[in-house]
């Protein structure tokens, strides 16, 4: 009997137990506990009109909440930011809807694009962020699909137009296109095409004519795929056609540096893309002196000199019996000890290109024809950019 | 088995009470949200009433002075700022206009949340990203129709508490912002010396403590005795027209003291010194006088104006000047007690249109405020050699040396911090008297 009083309570323990757990009857939720909140605009408020257009032409149009008063708890705490002014933040309200908003309107035929693929928050702050480790500065971000803020807002002179272009509209794009790959993936080709060459931690120390030549766009796209993806449509967006004419050009070069490239200072160092020899001597390395392009003219066969001068004779230079002047070598100079031609004419001092060694055909990667499609009108315009 | 039956009645108990009703009644009588949102309007309304005008006394962080806004908030969401200090417009008085809101954050947050080139240059990042860390959102953490409290709220989320305050603002005390910023120049000015060493804080119980840097709001503090190194206290402080106050309590006081003592707003009294308002009694005075007069930075010129010299020093003085224009044919400047650096010796200095010389006196500080003055004309230092000279070839300046070595002197000032002038009375006689100035 005892044995079975011990299974009857086991049960009834058990039972109560489950009593516990499913006795609770479900409650109603009741009313909401937050006061009800309009979302009408105050006619009497300072920025009345202003607020009225915002709502007219991006909440109304894009669902898209224009935040140009700044709350700390929407920004990175670790960064000093100041709020954006309200002059520069009406100006570049307008700004953005005309050149980017409507423009991509203009391109798709809809505004179902940027309803789609757009951002739902575009918030504004009045400074950079600058990292102070690194030195870095951010002027854009974009984040979960849907937000993106602009920064360094204070520094917009409207009357600057290659300012705007790309200190501005150059991070609008940029973002957009974060925006756009956070909602749709990149595709594989394109993670697959400079993989291996991308520096996260140094990007910001990289010479732009070097990462030219390694096929990227600029030393942030060299930073990581997404940037890459984000800076490629961004310049590709802003840059005028001499830019990117100078950008093919620098991606055809090889580069050399004369500093120390281990060091930590790497910013620092200046890269050349041309060489010569001093005296005209190439028998050691040590005689090889880099010179920017700005020095530099090429030749219709395609051979470069040293502009505006001239290979000097080997001291001492004396007068031979004809009355002509000859340097140590027996070679024949003026009498400034400039080197003569057959012809008497100063011989320039010859200037070669510096090898490309990085591996990389830096053209062809900013080209990347696998990864556009042939029916855009992009194509064509890397196609032609290629031929440069 | 009673084990197992006391278990089941555990359960049953517990049961009941987890189906009791959960509800219970709201002590507030509204949600939090509904409280919230009214304290938003409620501080919004206290903001902009009775013309909207406060002068917040500004912390950017815990190394630099604090600093002064006239903020007058308007109906429609706008905020005039004005300001007067050396980050803006160069150090002159500056206003502007930007945006204001009470928003529901951490409770009730005043923000200034547009960009105001009079205050936000303290939040602003300088060049490589470093700045002064201030804030520009603020935890309300309480008012009064005349007084709020804030709290900054992005310090606050980096683990550093910066509390604030705000006060209504007379109009009629000051018809406009340029008005304060005018007197507070002028208070500044007055209430300290930028050339007095050693101020001294004063706790209800007698301890002293030396302050300085006090000129600069960076008050460094250590128990007299002490030393700065071993003992050394810091805290900054804004200046108001009213007094300072520290961005904190100063809290060591109660450290070294043992007891409770809360010191942070201090007023000026009619005197110049500071008293602090929480206890009524720790007060903070310029140095005694006989210090002060010690302190070696300083030369005491005697003043000569009408009135600013009695009795002998007059007539000794007079007939100084007479003296030298017959004996060097030139006119005689000024007489000076004070510190010759060169010698690293007390001397009274002299000048007149050709010379210029020292006679090195001593002093004994007797007390806080009585000085003795001794000098031998044989000892190795005595003079240099214009000293000398006109030591021995002025009978008045004899006499001069005379009448200071003759008796003990007692200073007075009737500022308490920055005693500059200060008069020096001779003991024997009242009638004899020189002001002192540096």
């Amino acid at each position: 009997m005892k044995k079975y009083f011990k299974y009857i309570s086991a049960f009834a323990l058990v039972a109560i137990a489950a009593m516990s757990l499913t006795s609770c009857g479900e409650k109603s939720l009741g009313e909401t506990i937050f006061p009800d909140v309009t979302d009408e605009l105050d006619p009497n408020s300072y920025t009345y009109k202003f607020d009225k257009w915002l709502q007219q032409n991006y909440l109304n149009e894009y669902n898209l909440d224009f935040q140009y008063k700044l709350q700390d708890n929407e920004t990175n705490m670790n960064y000093n930011l100041e709020p954006a002014t309200l002059t520069n933040s009406i100006d570049l309200a307008v700004l953005a809807k005309y050149m980017w908003f409507d423009v991509y309107e203009e391109v798709s035929g809809s505004k179902e694009f940027v309803k789609m693929y757009g951002p739902r928050i575009l918030m504004l702050v009045g400074s950079p962020a600058i990292n102070p480790q690194t030195g870095t500065i951010i002027v854009g971000l974009a984040e979960g699909g849907i937000k993106v803020t602009l920064l360094h807002v204070n520094s917009m002179n409207p009357l600057n137009i290659y300012g705007l272009n790309s200190d501005y509209f150059h991070t609008m794009h940029h973002e957009f296109t974060h925006i756009l790959h956070q909602t749709k993936s990149i595709p594989r080709e394109f993670q697959l095409i400079s993989l291996g060459r991308y520096d996260a931690l140094n990007w910001q120390d990289r010479n732009a004519g070097v990462v030219h030549s390694l096929g990227f766009v600029t030393p942030y796209g060299s930073s990581e795929i997404r940037e890459d993806f984000a800076e490629i449509c961004a310049n590709y967006i802003t840059l005028t056609d001499e830019q990117w004419a100078r950008v093919w050009l620098e991606a055809g070069r090889g580069y050399a540096t004369d500093g120390d490239e281990d060091s930590e200072e790497m910013s620092n160092l200046t890269y050349y893309c041309f060489y010569y020899f001093e005296n005209n001597d190439a028998s050691t390395d040590e005689n090889k002196k880099y010179l920017g392009e700005n020095n530099v003219v090429e030749n219709e066969d395609g051979t470069y000199i040293y502009k505006n001068m001239y290979q000097r004779g080997v001291a001492p230079i004396t007068q031979g019996e004809d009355g002509q002047y000859y340097d140590a070598k027996g070679v024949r100079c003026d009498d400034s000890g400039f080197v003569l031609d057959a012809n008497g004419n100063r011989v320039p001092i010859q200037v070669f290109p510096v090898e490309d060694k990085d591996g990389v055909d830096g053209v062809a990667v900013l080209v990347r024809p696998t990864m556009l499609p042939s029916s855009t009108s992009s194509v064509s315009r890397f196609m032609a950019f290629s031929n440069v | 088995m009673k084990k197992l039956f006391n278990i089941s009645a555990l359960i049953l108990m517990l049961s009941l009470v987890a189906c009791a009703p959960s509800e219970v009644d709201d002590i507030f009588g509204e949600s939090p949200a509904e409280r919230l949102d009214n304290a938003v309007k409620n501080y919004t309304e206290l903001l902009k009433a009775d013309g909207g005008r406060w002068l917040m006394e500004y912390f950017a962080n815990g190394d630099e002075e604090g600093y002064n806004f006239i903020m007058t908030f308007h109906n429609d969401g706008s905020v005039d700022i004005s300001t007067q200090n050396a980050y803006v417009n160069d150090g002159a008085f500056y206003s502007d206009r930007s945006l204001w809101e009470v928003v529901s954050d951490y409770g009730p947050v005043l923000s200034f949340n547009t960009y105001n080139r009079a205050f936000h240059v303290f939040s602003s990042p300088q060049s490589d990203g470093s700045g002064h860390e201030g804030d520009y959102e603020f935890m309300i953490l309480g008012a009064d129709e005349n007084t709020m409290h804030l709290r900054g709220k992005k310090s606050r989320d980096k683990g550093v508490v910066i509390d604030m305050v705000m006060r209504r603002l007379s109009s009629t005390d000051y018809p406009t912002d340029e008005d304060y910023f005018n007197e507070l120049t002028t208070v500044r000015k007055n209430a300290f010396s930028d050339r007095i060493n050693n101020y001294v804080l004063t706790t209800g119980s007698g301890k002293r403590y030396i302050c300085n840097d006090v000129t600069t709001m960076l008050w460094s503090f250590y128990p007299e005795g002490g030393s700065l190194l071993d003992n050394g206290e810091y805290m900054n402080a804004i200046i108001t027209n009213k007094g300072i106050r520290f961005m904190e309590p100063l809290n060591f006081l109660t450290e070294y003291n043992e007891e409770d003592i809360a010191a942070q707003d201090f007023e000026f009294q009619e005197d110049g010194s500071l008293l602090c308002t929480e206890d009524g009694v720790t007060k903070i005075t310029g140095p005694a006088l006989a210090d002060l007069f010690h302190q070696t930075q300083l030369g005491w010129m005697f003043g000569t104006a009408e009135g600013e010299m009695g009795g002998q020093f007059l007539s000794i003085y007079n007939a100084i000047v007479t003296e030298a224009k017959a004996k060097y044919k030139t006119t005689f400047n000024w007489l000076q007690l004070g510190y010759d650096p060169a010698k690293a010796l007390y001397r009274l200095y002299f000048k007149n249109g050709k010379y210029n010389g020292s006679i090195y006196m001593t002093h004994e500080i007797v007390d806080g405020n009585t000085l003795k003055f001794s000098f031998d004309p044989s000892a190795e230092n005595a003079f240099d050699n214009n000293g000398k000279s006109h030591y021995n070839n002025l009978e008045s300046m004899r006499a001069m040396v005379a009448l200071l070595c003759s008796t003990e002197f007692t200073l007075t000032a009737s500022h308490a911090m920055v005693a500059n002038p200060m008069t020096m009375t001779s003991k024997s006689n009242s009638g004899d008297f020189v002001v002192l100035k540096f």
